[in-house]
């Protein structure tokens, strides 16, 4: 289980976020929202480096570098266990639905396509949880729906727990089953779709 | 593709064989002590020094994300060229000894270089890294030439012909001192070639899969410095395979993984130096290897670049 209680976000002397407190439970797709600088890429970093084994940090502003295939591409991602089975790479295809891509070069990928070869790339590291920093930024509207509901099928399928921030609240907020959001004076706030109003009473 | 790999190889046995016949103003087979102590070496030493300036530009690219990479941006080769134009001021002095004291001078400059490099490397990121490396290189050839401008006559003719490049005149001893840099250098690289893969995603993806950069870079640093100041000290500062024969080798492969760009990119290096080799030897006055390898290099490169 995957919590924090009271803790706080900043760097140097200055703190970003305070009183940070939440559980995590298995199954849940989770929307960090907040404006940019707001600390949202700080606190999944922090979550990352709290709980190494449980939680995954998905890239996802990775270049689609020529002459690497899907595959090795995971391979790749699988760096410090260099003795997994290939059978962790086949099911991660799998379940994002990226068989016929296996032995396609990334560069040939799109971008929608490639995000969700980076979505397999944190999958086949066997996490309970997966943290995603702006998986949908620089998608077009109908991509970013895919992703979204690809995160949100993995949650249910595979009873993962999934945080990814976004600012595409109105795409992102609905099919989220929670929102934690960062308020502009840097209060936290967790809850269903109503903390958006709450958090930020302006939009 | 598959079939990339024995042709390369192929292509480097001909080349090798060629090589070997070339000399003399032309192509012929000498006999006894000119084939063992001329021919059998220079060919040897290009096949040497070609696969180690390829790992190195092979592993430079990969660190610096940086097509034009390798040793000779970083200043490796400037150190080695500023240690011997120090070493033949001494011509003419008591100071200097023979031949063997520019090499050294030239070997052991250019692995402070590295060293120094790798120092930095632990500290700065890549990009920087990068930057660092350039200005060294700048700094150490500024030197270099205030050295020249004063300079004696016979202190300028040893440095200019180093500074030419050449397989020639080397002996068994240097070739097993080459070698073994070869050896250790490729080894290191090999065991990093995951590593090497990694890194080329950016430093934040190698720390999100459990790599170290840090430890990735230092170990390719010293690698790539290593088999660099070993050919550069020998052979003068060659260009150009180091950024070419890695190009070659990915699309042979059809890969920029490692552990297959690696091999084949030595095919590549030993194929380019061979060639070179033996541009410059045809002639009934022997070429400059680095000016060769520029003539048969430069183009190449420009094809990769407009080709991409």
């Amino acid at each position: 289980m995957i919590s924090a209680n009271n803790i706080s976000i900043g760097y140097g002397s200055r703190t970003l976020v305070k009183d940070i407190s939440f559980t995590l439970a298995p199954g849940e797709l989770v929307l960090l929202c907040g404006p940019n600088g707001s600390g949202k890429s700080s606190l999944l970093r922090e979550i990352a480096r709290r709980y190494p084994v449980e939680c995954a940090m998905v890239p996802t502003r990775i270049p689609k570098l020529k002459g690497f295939t899907a595959r090795d591409f995971l391979r790749n991602s699988l760096f410090d266990r260099p003795h997994s089975s290939l059978e962790v790479i086949n099911q991660a295809l799998e379940a994002l639905g990226l068989e016929a891509f296996a032995n396609r070069d990334i560069s040939t990928l799109s971008d929608g396509e490639f995000q969700k070869l980076c979505i397999a790339s944190g999958l086949v590291r066997r996490p309970s949880c997966l943290l995603l920093d702006e998986p949908t930024a620089f998608l077009d509207a109908e991509n970013r729906i895919l992703v979204v509901d690809c995160l949100r099928s993995l949650t249910s399928e595979q009873a993962l727990t999934i945080l990814f921030s976004s600012h595409d609240l109105h795409e992102s907020a609905p099919r989220a089953s929670r929102i934690f959001a960062i308020a502009p004076d840097g209060s936290f706030h967790t809850g269903g779709s109503e903390v958006i109003k709450k958090a930020f009473p302006n939009i | 593709m598959k079939r990339a790999v024995p042709i390369l190889a192929a292509a480097v046995v001909i080349l090798a064989g060629a090589d070997l016949l070339a000399g003399g103003g032309g192509f012929s087979l000498p006999e006894g002590v000119l084939l063992w102590k001329l021919r059998v070496p220079r060919v040897l030493t290009a096949i040497l020094a070609g696969c180690a300036l390829s790992l190195s530009g092979a592993q430079m690219q990969a660190l610096f994300r940086n097509p034009l990479a390798d040793p000779h941006i970083m200043g490796v080769s400037g150190g080695a060229a500023l240690g011997a134009a120090l070493a033949s001021l001494a011509v003419g002095t008591g100071l200097w000894i023979s031949g063997v004291s520019m090499v050294a001078a030239a070997f052991a400059a250019s692995f402070l270089t590295a060293l120094l490099l790798v120092a930095v490397s632990s500290r700065v990121s890549g990009n920087t890294l990068l930057i660092f490396g350039v200005l060294l290189g700048f700094v150490f050839s500024a030197a270099a030439s205030i050295l020249q401008f004063t300079a004696r006559e016979e202190s300028l003719k040893l440095f200019y012909s180093w500074m030419a490049g050449s397989f020639a005149g080397t002996r068994y001893l240097e070739i097993i001192i080459i070698g073994a840099a070869l050896a250790v250098g490729s080894v290191i690289a090999l065991v990093n070639a995951r590593g090497l893969d990694v890194i080329l995603f950016g430093e934040e993806y190698a720390g999100m899969v459990g790599a170290c950069p840090q430890y990735i870079r230092t170990l390719s640093m010293i690698s790539a410095s290593l088999m660099t100041a070993a050919v550069t000290a020998f052979c003068g500062p060659v260009g150009f395979v180091g950024i070419v024969a890695p190009h070659l080798a990915r699309r042979a492969c059809a890969s920029s993984v490692h552990s297959r760009v690696l091999p084949v990119s030595c095919l590549c290096g030993a194929g380019l130096a061979l060639a070179a080799d033996i541009l410059a030897n045809v002639w009934a006055i022997p070429l400059p290897v680095g000016s060769t390898l520029a003539l048969v290099g430069i183009p190449m490169i420009i094809a990769i670049l407009l080709g991409r």
